[in-house]
């Protein structure tokens, strides 16, 4: 207990030392680095022949160098440093594929594409909290205002939001449950047109939670991200196996990993149980204390997949765990860390493409982690302006659609291709995504729209803070450039426009004449 | 024990060592030094239950040796919207606490865009959107 006090107390007993390092020092240093950096002609082979842990120092020192991070003088000094980072860098960007874009301007996508874009790559659903469901949804959820209607009634294309969600394939699959889901609780279809992407996604909550206090829903019986790793092992797992042993990684740890990739799409080391491959005695005495059949099992036989799984489905893969000729479980240090990167980023996926694009196999890529972080997005930098809601930005971007792996900067042996779209099934559905493809930000304003015309109709109340949140809705809407009429927009923001009191519709035949609820004057 | 911790129960979650008061208080020691705020007591009460957590991609930080987890570590490396600390990230967002708002914010790791805020009370809410599993 004391040990594991100390050890950490003893980690950050040392003060914070000072970021800043003097380009002297980084020579004296790191004099490994600086005989590779200092001759760009001969970088890439000198490179190489690094260690992988030292090629990230360079990488990191490279962006140090990029963002000032680090003093560096006098200014010819700063000056011969930043000539030899753009040179060597550039050799990267070649050996990697990949190309270091910025200051480009970029339309960032709303804050509801980007969740719809998080819920189908995790394949997941998060409870909504009340605040955040659309009074108008809450409303109609409310037991006495449901009714009895026709499965018909629920066209859910005429729902301004839910075409939002129609562009992905992931909530393509669910639609017919959520019309189903609405019809058997009596939800008024009215609520369709104005039903924002948290109503449904609570809707989708309620179909899919185990209960309904769950904070998480499996909409998916797999994520995308996940299925794209399970997708690439089916394509190179044999490849990648060989790719580790060559790297004289134990066979048993590689068996492991490819396992839970090749099941799970998972790729975690730290919660890797490591197995045998093959029984030991002492497995098969642990097997037998533990009454399974080994009668017919010796030592060296091969221990196939339906046993491992059967173990794992039990909760005892410990019986499998490999050990080292001391008896102790296999240390995991020298495994790849695999993470999966977003070739083009998530926010650029407006630009000049469409949205479900961004989880498809061709976006997505398995990278070594220390790479993915101070390589992939070491130089990722955002200046935003606000005027327009455009942005500038800079990052290594990997435009080769069939690269699947990195696993570091030999392009020879480190980096693996495969076309994971060349499928009926894949063609098919960027076929039907395509035809959904919508402007959320147009379908938004329709979405407001329709909200005066059904909350008159239904007088349903909107408190101040509800209107103080549709007309932040509204504005964030009218940073973007959409060709919605402006009489449109007119209508929508004197309805919403913040008020001192709630307001509550006071319905009239053909006009929407919303009022303060205190003292009823009209707006 | 709240339902997420429940949840979290049912799974094959790798999770740092048990909570030290003594790493505790390095830790809010080391924070402040950095001149960031203390870890709000909601997230305290967390790491009783689990000092710290990685699944899939997914990690919640804590006073832990674990490199990964080290709550001081990554505040100390990851790049973070000002007046927060950073509690947790997963492949698109990080976790912060705003200590000026006194509130939980899931944050795009990308371009720092607040994406949903959570009260204190509402802790269980922020750290399920960040652990997938």
């Amino acid at each position: 207990m004391s040990r594991k006090k100390s050890s950490y107390a003893a980690k950050h007993s040392e003060v914070i030392a000072d970021n800043s390092v003097m380009s002297n020092e980084f020579v004296r240093n790191n004099p490994d680095l600086w005989e590779v950096l200092r001759n760009p002609a001969e970088f890439e082979n000198n490179f190489l022949k690094l260690s992988y842990s030292r090629q990230i120092a360079m990488v990191d020192f490279f962006k140090d160098v990029m963002y000032e991070n680090i003093v560096i003088s006098p200014a010819k000094i700063k000056k011969m440093f930043m000539n030899l980072t753009y040179d060597n860098l550039e050799t990267i960007h070649m050996m990697t594929g990949s190309f270091y874009e910025e200051g480009n301007v970029y339309f960032p996508i709303s804050e509801d594409e980007k969740k719809l874009v998080r819920m189908e790559c995790y394949g997941t659903i998060d409870a909504r909290r009340e605040h955040e469901l659309s009074p108008c949804y809450k409303f109609f959820c409310k037991k006495e205002n449901r009714g009895k209607y026709k499965l018909k009634d629920y066209a859910l294309e005429t729902s301004p939001m839910w075409r939002v969600f129609k562009q992905f394939e992931s909530f393509r699959r669910v639609e017919s449950s959520v019309r189903r889901h609405l019809y058997q609780q009596g939800i008024n279809p009215d609520a369709l047109r104005v039903m924002s992407v948290n109503d449904f996604c609570d809707v989708i909550h309620q179909i899919y939670a185990e209960s309904p206090s769950a904070m998480k829903a499996h909409f998916l019986e797999t994520g995308y991200k996940n299925r794209f790793v399970m997708n690439f092992m089916r394509a190179c797992g044999k490849d990648l196996a060989n790719h580790l042993l060559k790297r004289g990684i134990d066979e048993r740890k590689v068996a492991s990993l490819c396992r839970m990739m090749r099941k799970y799409g998972r790729c975690e080391v730290d919660s890797l149980v490591v197995t045998e491959t093959h029984y030991t005695q002492r497995i098969l005495d642990d097997l037998e204390a533990r009454r399974y059949d080994v009668s017919a099992l010796k030592v060296g036989d091969p221990i196939t997949e339906e046993m491992t799984e059967r173990l794992f489905n039990n909760d005892q893969e410990h019986l499998l765990l490999a050990r080292d000729e001391n008896g102790r479980p296999l240390s995991k240090d020298d495994l790849p860390r695999y993470e999966v990167h977003h070739k083009n980023a998530v926010k650029f996926a407006n630009d000049g493409d469409y949205l479900a694009k961004v989880n498809y196999n061709s976006n997505l890529m398995l990278v070594e982690r220390e790479m993915h972080r101070a390589y992939y997005h070491g130089f990722d930098n955002i200046v935003q302006v606000a005027k327009n809601n455009e942005r500038y930005f800079s990052r290594v971007n990997t435009p080769a659609p069939n690269m699947c792996l990195i696993d570091g900067f030999n392009d020879e042996t480190d980096i693996f291709f495969y076309d994971l779209e060349a499928n009926s099934a894949a063609q098919k559905r960027m076929q039907e995504d395509k035809k959904y493809v919508v402007n959320y930000y147009e379908r938004q304003i329709e979405r407001l729209n329709h909200i005066p015309e059904i909350a008159t109709r239904y007088q349903i109340e909107y408190s101040k803070n509800d209107l103080s949140n549709e007309h932040k809705n509204l504005q964030k809407l009218l940073q973007v450039k959409i060709s919605v009429p402006a009489e449109d927009i007119k209508t929508i923001e004197e309805w919403f426009a913040p008020q001192k009191t709630s307001i509550k519709v006071r319905a009239t035949q053909n006009n929407i004449v919303p009022s303060r609820e205190k003292g009823g004057n009209e707006l | 024990m709240s339902d997420f911790i429940n949840e979290i129960k049912k799974q094959k979650i790798y999770h740092g060592e048990k909570l030290e008061a003594e790493a505790l208080i390095i830790a809010q020691k080391v924070l402040h030094n950095m001149g960031l705020d203390f870890i709000p007591q909601s997230y305290i009460d967390f790491l009783k239950h689990y000092n710290g957590l990685k699944f899939d991609g997914s990690y919640l930080f804590g006073a832990t040796v674990d490199d990964d987890l080290d709550i001081i570590d990554q505040n100390e490396q990851m790049k973070k919207p000002e007046q927060t600390i950073l509690l947790g990230y997963n492949d698109f967002d990080l976790l912060c606490y705003n200590y000026n708002l006194k509130r939980y914010q899931v944050v795009d790791r990308q371009d720092f865009q607040v994406l949903d805020t959570y009260n204190e009370d509402e802790r269980d809410y922020a750290l399920s959107k960040i652990l997938n599993f």
